[in-house]
């Protein structure tokens, strides 16, 4: 109960961050050429803001593409592996290699963040006439690294079911998860 | 035990920078009897200016031929301060010789973010190069421009204030694409480099370039702080006194180049536009007068009014 | 070459074989690399986040977006109508107007996947009616997709532009021409094998000359507002009136309001579901760009291209020889990869070398962008293949043998041809004065 409540305000939440990201960024693009083309007065800058924020839309969406299982690969377990239980065992130890070289970076992702919030980095660009923290832009690699290290890990011991405990595959576990029917689920 | 460092610019290989960089490389290394090694890396290969000076901080690369990322301390950006110093003459004296108060300010502030400065090489004067000969007087601030649009260096505040105050409309144009924007009249004009930067990556799409002597383009010769700290005094000496000594050199050649760029652009059909000294101070005063508090705010009053006066001693 | 990086790679290929996932393969090889060669990981995340801090690369996430809402919408349909209209009742017309329509909604979509699925599922059944074999119409609306990536915009030739610094605009233009030829040598070894091979294919009655400009007339109008998104989005890019990142921008408002305003056939859930699962596509490709970019800084500050470079150049001085081995480098990385994770992995280590033989840099994105975008069709990293037979609901051994003859008797002489004959690639972007 408390587990899948937990699981889905999670998901929920990525969810409401990619849709807001998406948003903002066109939004911000196309309100500069409007302001440019219609108002002469372009918000210099404007674009280049949205390139930091940009940075949330392709953590978050890179780590919903972890829990999706829908990461490019260049799987061939596929057609090697013709039994399910050895293509269990594949994909358990592909998952965990995923988990676990993520989770060997967490640390350099935590010392990142931590040095970009001592030393208080200033944006590259200029809006509205001052520079901004970049770090609340960098945070979302710890963020969507450890998202990903997170479902990485729990896909691996789903696989590890299947491959020891269970000795068969669900048939689900086969493809990408399918996209829910609607934005937020 | 000797070391082995990353030594970087971003200038084109046989780039003034790079024939620089090769002569300090191979002299200190002699001098140092094999103590220091280098290994170039030219042409940026190791990222942009801004991300290798940030890297320099880090201490991923040691040290190199590059202007100042202002992103741990915006005081730097008096690098970019538009009208500061308007000739060569003024340029040399604020930088290097007797009295090098802006050397010794912007030092001063490396030091802050773990970066030691080692001397500065001159680059040249900032102009705007146009893609269409305009048939009204661009130069003067206070014309009409037809509504022209200038790009800029993305969202950097002086550009765009200045841009403004010569009555263009400022653009942001990522670098890639400025050579399709001018071509397809994006953008009317860009800014922000000297006659060596137009020639060589936008010499066919430029009908007119105008030497506006913006800013003094520069870089300095710097490194990291705790590579510095590393070495025995013998060695900083030999280092400094290396670096110091080429990058002296830099003036003349700078100067050379700036004339040498705007002649080879003049050969290839572009109308050149210099401005008389009454006309660049009838901007300087406008861009001092509306810019320059801009600017003080990013760099901080106690600085600025620390180079105003030095400024005013320099005239 | 070094032991470990030689090390490096083959760590990565073993990975990726065995199904861990591309942007993770860069980061094992990273992690290798840390170690064995005592680099301080501090400067590595910040070499991956300036990297991707790029108002250029930010055109990514609106193209896709782009590909999600047009594929969702009626926008394809709409022009299969109208092309249906103009050559379906020629003989082999069908597979005319599937790769035509490919090439239409190519100067839509920056993708192949959004044209498989898109012009797929309408075109393959349509197909079968008329007397096609599934195998063949999933096959020719296979390799016609590839042309989303050929005919700008196009996410690969935003990734090389990218990766190289050079202009996205240029880049589009350079394998247009490649891209147009192949779609009229499709439709030409389509309209030869209907004739010679496929009996059973019927050709739909003739009517008036009168009747059918009717019929044209008719099919124009839903269309229109189809077709003025490659006007947005090429004109306002050649134009002179936003660059590539606002032109993509622009689209997505535009496609949007179209389909929730004028045609009203996307609910609001939808619409939002569109541009919020795009996302999910940029962030994995985003991800695979991150590690990537470390990973080629780490190359680099090792001078792994210059190495490669001498390597290369000591096999051989002649420029043609050269240029064959990196084609066949090129078609064996296209088996292999997918073609964006090729652009990362390759262009970082062969760009030196391609530079100083004195290859245009253009000339170089299409030889990249046809080798690659073949790439996607030959097994047994076949992403558009594969997505055919899925969307074709045939297995893929039926569409084999028509794809082979669509790669030899199109996409080979075509490859052989924008890489020997410069002016395939360079003579548009040349004559617009986009490059020098
Ligand atoms: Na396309
Ligand atoms: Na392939």
């Amino acid at each position: 109960m408390i587990r899948s409540f937990l699981w889905d305000t999670l998901l929920r939440a990525q969810r409401i961050i990619m849709l807001l990201t998406i948003c903002i960024t066109t939004a911000a693009v196309f309100l500069e050429v409007i302001m440019r083309y219609f108002f002469k007065a372009p918000l210099v800058g404007i674009e280049e803001l949205a390139a930091y924020v940009a940075f949330w839309l392709y953590f978050i969406g890179g780590s919903y593409g972890s829990y999706e299982r829908s990461h490019i690969s260049a799987d061939l377990s596929q057609l090697i592996f013709k039994n399910e239980v050895n293509y269990a065992k594949a994909h358990f130890l592909s998952s965990l290699i995923s988990a676990l070289a993520i989770l060997y970076i967490l640390p350099w992702a935590y010392e990142y963040v931590k040095w970009g919030f001592e030393m208080n980095e200033q944006s590259r660009s200029t809006f509205l006439g001052d520079s901004f923290s970049v770090v609340y832009f960098q945070a979302s690699i710890l963020v969507g690294l450890l998202l990903m290290c997170f479902y990485f890990f729990v896909e691996s011991c789903q696989w590890f079911k299947a491959a020891f405990i269970d000795r068969e595959v669900p048939q689900h576990m086969l493809s990408p998860r399918e996209e829910i029917d609607s934005w937020i689920g | 035990a000797a070391v082995n460092w990353k030594w970087v610019h971003y200038q084109p290989v046989d780039s003034m920078a790079d024939n620089l960089s090769k002569s300090m490389i191979k002299e200190i290394e002699e001098k140092s009897d094999g103590q220091i090694k280098f290994s170039l890396f030219p042409a940026g290969q190791l990222g942009d200016w801004m991300e290798m000076s940030e890297q320099m901080m880090r201490g991923a690369i040691q040290i190199g031929i590059l202007p100042v990322s202002p992103a741990y301390n915006k005081a730097l950006q008096i690098r970019v301060l538009p009208y500061s110093v308007m000739n060569w003459n003024e340029a040399k004296k604020a930088f290097s010789g007797e009295n090098p108060f802006l050397f010794e300010i912007l030092a001063k502030e490396m030091d802050k973010i773990g970066l030691k400065a080692l001397g500065v090489v001159a680059e040249g004067f900032g102009g705007a190069g146009f893609a269409k000969v305009p048939d009204f007087d661009v130069v003067d601030p206070d014309g009409d421009k037809r509504g022209l649009k200038i790009r800029v260096p993305s969202g950097n505040q002086a550009f765009e204030s200045l841009a403004k105050e010569l009555g263009f409309i400022p653009a942001s144009v990522p670098w890639g694409e400025i050579y399709i924007a001018l071509q397809t009249g994006l953008v009317d004009c860009q800014i922000g480099g000297q006659p060596y930067n137009t020639y060589s990556s936008f010499l066919d799409i430029t009908k007119m370039w105008v030497q506006l002597n913006t800013h003094f383009q520069h870089s300095f010769v710097y490194m990291n702080k705790k590579a510095w700290e590393s070495l025995s005094p013998e060695l900083q000496q030999i280092v400094q006194e290396t670096t110091r000594k080429y990058a002296d050199t830099s003036y003349a050649l700078a100067e050379a180049e700036d004339k040498k760029f705007m002649e080879e652009m003049e050969k290839a059909g572009i109308k050149i536009v210099a401005p008389t000294d009454e006309q660049l101070e009838k901007i300087a005063s406008k861009i001092r007068k509306n810019t320059w508090p801009i600017m003080e705010e990013v760099i901080g009053k106690e600085i600025m009014d620390n180079v105003l006066t030095e400024l005013s001693a320099l005239k | 070459m070094d032991w470990i990086i030689a090390g490096s790679l083959l760590i990565f290929a073993c990975l990726i074989f065995s199904g861990v996932p591309i942007p993770f393969g860069f980061l094992v090889s990273i992690i290798f690399l840390t170690i064995t060669k005592g680099i301080d990981p501090g400067f590595l995340l910040p070499v991956g986040f300036t990297s991707l801090n790029s108002v250029t690369l930010l055109s990514m996430p609106f193209f896709i977006a782009l590909g999600y809402v047009v594929t969702g919408g009626s926008i394809a349909r709409r022009l299969l109508d109208l092309a249906n209209a103009i050559a379906g009742r020629i003989p082999g017309g069908l597979g005319i107007v599937a790769c035509v329509t490919s090439a239409v909604f190519g100067a839509i979509s920056g993708a192949a996947a959004s044209s498989v699925i898109a012009i797929g599922t309408i075109m393959i059944p349509e197909m079968e009616k008329h007397g096609y074999p599934r195998g063949y119409s999933a096959a020719i609306i296979s390799a016609s997709a590839v042309l989303s990536t050929l005919i700008p915009p196009s996410i690969t030739m935003i990734m090389y532009a990218f990766v190289t610094s050079q202009s996205v605009a240029a880049c589009f233009l350079s394998t247009l021409v490649p891209g147009l030829l192949l779609t009229v040598m499709f439709s030409a070894v389509n309209v030869y094998l209907v004739k010679t091979r496929m009996p059973t294919v019927q050709v739909l009655p003739r009517i008036s000359l009168g009747e059918k400009f009717t019929l044209i007339r008719e099919k124009t109008k839903p269309a229109i507002g189809g077709i003025i998104l490659p006007v947005i989005i090429l004109g306002g890019i050649y134009g002179g009136v936003m660059t590539p990142t606002e032109a993509a921008a622009v689209a997505v408002v535009y496609s949007l309001f179209l389909s929730f305003f004028v045609y009203r056939e996307i609910p609001l859930n939808k619409a939002l579901l569109f541009l919020r699962s795009s996302v999910t596509a940029t962030g994995t490709m985003m991800l695979m760009t991150f590690f990537a970019a470390i990973l080629s800084r780490i190359y680099a500050m090792e001078q792994v291209p210059q190495m490669v470079s001498t390597m290369l150049l000591s096999l051989t001085e002649n420029k043609y020889l050269l240029l064959l081995l990196i084609n066949i480098f090129l078609v064996f990385v296209g088996m292999i990869v997918d073609a964006l994770s090729g652009i990362l992995l390759v262009t970082p280590l062969l760009y030196p070398v391609i530079l100083k033989m004195g290859i245009h840099p253009i000339h170089f994105a299409a030889m990249i962008g046809v080798n690659l975008g073949m790439g996607m069709l030959t097994p047994p990293m076949a992403g558009i293949l594969y997505m055919g037979a899925k969307t074709g609901k045939v297995t893929v051994d039926k569409m084999l043998k028509p794809i082979m003859i669509f790669i030899l008797t199109c996409y080979v002489p075509v490859i052989v041809l924008t890489t020997y004959w410069e002016p395939l690639s360079l003579f548009l972007p040349r004559a617009m004065g986009l490059i020098r």
